[in-house]
């Protein structure tokens, strides 16, 4: 009978699960003060080697309220099994629902997605190409980095959000942890204005590829400036920051650890990053995305 | 003439319930700014917190014992780190915003305590529109023309349940009401309920910090916030 409760208890702990995403990264940082040198700094992309652009969507995947009544008669296996469908239920329409609301927010900006689908990644890399590895050459220390660009659905804001692992060494039957490392850095953009975004609706690739290099060459100096441990010692007051994104304000929880280019990047509670224009830079420059600093 | 018997009673008593648990309930009403033309009215503000003040996860759809005791095991770690980084500092912040924000409309704004606390006024019978307690003896109790509530009923987290199963992720969460009575007929000046919840972005359960969760409080704080500034 106990071995039951603890199979029923660990059902339902499994119940509560959020779907998948693989825009989202818990943070692992198993490397302590084995950080890289620069020069030992070396990268590759997973999988898609092309650029992989979606629109910003709601992240609430809660679905209403399924009052169910429960058979009693069934006996204690028989209401196990009825909560454990009662439960794919829910899961299921909450995998559905959040495809939906992908699907509907890729509708906007479908030109976009078919303007970068061919788009080869390393062509966005610049000056940092000669520390691009090959996924086939790759080898234990080579951070693997997966970017997943983003547009609101008026496509006058892009962001990135980039996922950063090193997977773990450890060959024991008893590892439990798959990552040495892993982090999320994300970037925003400044809002294109009226002109940049007459670009983007005529279909200028070029204009949009500045666009996503920049998002993805700020990326790629905080993920080296993290892994080299340049960020290590910084500790500033935890206070609340503000970033538009596609639904509105969203609020961020964290410190400052750096200034670049008009950017403050934030390490948040989650202990990612997060690379946002400063206020009183976007005032007042032009927004040009070819400036390298 | 028949005489009533226990059944007609039974049936007149229940019908009399469900018109009461029929009531409808109290829509916002948008700041009526007629009385401000009063050149020294007098504003008290009054600030509640829940009885129970502490952060926590509201469990709601649980709807059996064994149901809501499950559901409370689920975030039981949850509560335990909500109980212990969050505290009331942000409510006090909101409670200076409604303070500002008023004082902007008078000069004689402040904070004051009731002599008796709201449960325990004297029922005031009124349509909609006018406050459910009988607050104007405070008019001369405490000597102002226009009582301003505001309380805070839930703070931390909300999650969904339907009986054991949760319907989604626990919620950044505020509740509460924000309120102000003219104290000369006991009509309500303004009116707003409080609900926010606001979705944590990606995992929620990443114990012990749970910074998603709590990414998500601070986002339901600051759109309360929002509201409190639009509804002044």
């Amino acid at each position: 009978m106990r071995f039951l409760f603890i199979i029923f208890a660990l059902g339902l702990v499994g119940c509560g699960s959020t779907p998948y995403r693989d825009d989202y990264a818990k943070h692992v940082n198993l490397i302590a003060d084995n950080y890289y040198d620069d020069a030992n700094f070396k990268f590759s992309f997973s999988e898609n080697p092309n650029v992989d652009l979606r629109g910003l969507y709601s992240q609430n995947d809660t679905v209403d309220a399924t009052p169910i009544l429960y058979q009693g008669g069934a006996g204690l296996a028989g209401l196990l099994v009825q909560i454990g469908t009662h439960s794919s239920i829910v899961q299921s329409q909450r995998n559905n629902k959040r495809a939906k609301e992908q699907e509907q927010a890729n509708k906007p900006i479908l030109p976009l997605i078919n303007l970068t689908k061919e788009v080869p990644l390393i062509d966005l890399i610049g000056e940092n190409s000669f520390q691009l590895v090959s996924l086939e050459n790759a080898v234990s220390d080579t951070v693997k980095i997966k970017p997943i660009f983003f547009s609101n659905s008026d496509m006058t804001e892009l962001s990135l959000k980039s996922i950063v692992w090193l997977p773990s060494q450890d060959k024991s039957k008893r590892r439990k942890q798959k990552f040495k490392y892993k982090n999320m850095i994300q970037v925003y953009s400044q809002r294109l204005n009226e002109s940049q975004h007459k670009k983007l609706v005529n279909g200028d690739k070029g204009f949009l590829s500045e666009v996503l290099s920049s998002l993805l060459t700020t990326a790629l100096y905080i993920t080296k400036n993290e892994l080299t441990g340049q960020y290590s010692k910084v500790k500033g007051p935890v206070q609340t920051f503000f970033i538009k994104d596609g639904s509105g304000e969203k609020v961020i929880r964290g410190s400052i650890v750096a200034e670049k280019c008009g950017y403050q990047i934030i390490q948040d509670i989650h202990s990612w990053f997060i690379a946002y224009p400063k206020p009183e830079v976007t005032a007042g420059i032009n927004n040009d995305f070819t400036a390298q600093c | 003439m028949k005489h009533l018997g226990f059944k007609h009673l039974l049936i007149a008593g229940m019908a009399v319930l469900l018109a009461a648990c029929g009531s409808t309930p109290q829509p916002t009403v948008t700041l009526s700014t007629n009385l401000f033309n009063k050149d020294d009215l007098k504003i008290g503000i009054v600030y509640e917190l829940p009885k129970k003040n502490k952060a926590t996860t509201h469990i709601f759809g649980a709807s059996c014992l064994l149901c809501y005791g499950v559901a409370s095991a689920m975030t039981s770690s949850l509560d335990t780190h909500l109980e212990n980084t969050i505290d009331a500092s942000e409510l006090t912040k909101m409670k200076e915003l409604v303070l500002s924000e008023y004082t902007q409309r008078s000069q004689n704004v402040e904070l004051v305590t009731l002599p008796t606390p709201i449960n325990k006024l004297k029922k005031f019978k009124g349509e909609l529109g006018f406050a459910k307690k009988d607050f104007r003896s405070l008019k001369e109790t405490l000597g102002i023309d226009m009582l301003v509530v505001f309380q805070v009923s839930r703070y931390g987290a909300y999650r969904s349940f339907s009986s054991y199963i949760p319907n989604g992720d626990p919620q950044g969460h505020v509740a509460g009401l924000l309120y102000s009575v003219d104290l000369n007929n006991n009509a309500y000046v303004q009116y707003m309920e409080i609900d926010e919840k606001v979705q944590p972005s990606g995992e929620w359960d990443e114990a012990p910090k749970f910074p998603s969760v709590t990414t998500s409080y601070y986002q339901a704080i600051e759109k309360t916030k929002k509201k409190i500034k639009d509804a002044i």
